[in-house]
């Protein structure tokens, strides 16, 4: 767990480039605008700004950041943008979104804003969407996509 | 006959992939550790991916070094790729600075800050792609 031992991303990255490392943030409200990173899947507080958190990722050697809004996670409820607006608008790193996507259309709106990628599970597990219809709704919204 | 390329294997990167990928196009490739195996082979790959500082460490302990300099010195061709093709310069300010092999002139710098996140991690489209492979002596 990085969060436990922080120099494990600038050793990581001192080895392999920071290209190859992608640390995970998995956040919790803890307040009116601020959010908590949690860590053993999110069962554990760390009483951590994850913003600050978010940042020193970076500065350690991060080259790219996986978020995943605990409260939303499976809901299919759409990404919460407030949120990653939040954590990786002030980032110059890949910022990567997970959890909630519901909907194809969800999947073509992380596209469309500046994020560099989402992860996406339920909408495939339970037939919400096919891969072929996700990839035609990108294409659509002129959105490359390998076919 | 069949094009032998040798793929340096320097301890990081990834290799597998790119020892598959001459072999797609009807070259011989095989994995070359050291310089005394250079000798057989047409063709280098240095691929990438790792740190500069690290990946020349790993040039330098596993006696690569001077056996791509000999190659380069004696006009056969060698592809860097990524890392690999950066290390082909005399340093890189990764991770503070650090010397490489010296064979293509220039310095390896950070990209400078852009409304795109860096650095890449996806796909991008090329730009400028030649198609002449006359340009490509061993093809």
């Amino acid at each position: 767990m990085a969060i436990m031992d922080p120099a494990v991303i600038r050793d990581a990255a001192g080895i392999f480039g920071a290209q190859c490392v992608t640390v995970a943030l998995e956040v919790m409200p803890s307040g009116v605008g601020t959010w908590e990173p949690l860590v053993d899947c999110g069962r554990q507080h760390t009483w951590l700004d994850a913003e600050t958190w978010a940042h020193l990722s970076v500065n350690l050697g991060a080259g790219e950041l996986l978020m995943t809004s605990i409260q939303s996670e499976g809901t299919k409820q759409d990404f919460d943008f407030t949120l990653a607006d939040r954590l990786l608008g002030n980032i110059k790193v890949p910022g990567l979104l997970h959890g909630s996507a519901g909907r194809s259309v969800d999947i073509v709106e992380v596209a469309s804003r500046s994020y560099s990628g989402e992860v996406i599970a339920s909408i495939l597990h339970y037939g919400l969407a096919t891969k072929a219809e996700i990839k035609e709704k990108l294409l659509k919204a002129n959105i490359e996509v390998r076919t | 006959m069949l094009v032998r390329v040798g793929v340096i294997d320097y301890g990081l990167g990834n290799l597998k992939s790119i020892v598959n990928a001459p072999g797609a196009v009807g070259a011989c490739p095989s994995l070359v550790a050291h310089s005394d195996a250079m000798e057989a082979c047409a063709l280098l790959i240095v691929p990438g991916v790792g740190a500069f500082g690290e990946g020349m460490r790993g040039v330098r302990e596993r006696v690569v070094y001077e056996g791509i300099c000999r190659f380069v010195e004696r006009g056969r061709p060698v592809l860097g790729i990524c890392l690999g093709c950066q290390m082909l310069l005399p340093k890189s300010e990764e991770f503070g600075a650090a010397d490489g092999l010296d064979i293509i002139k220039g310095d390896v710098v950070r990209i400078p800050e852009s409304p795109e996140a860096i650095p890449n991690a996806g796909w991008k489209r090329l730009f400028n792609v030649s198609t002449d492979r006359s340009r490509l002596s061993f093809a």
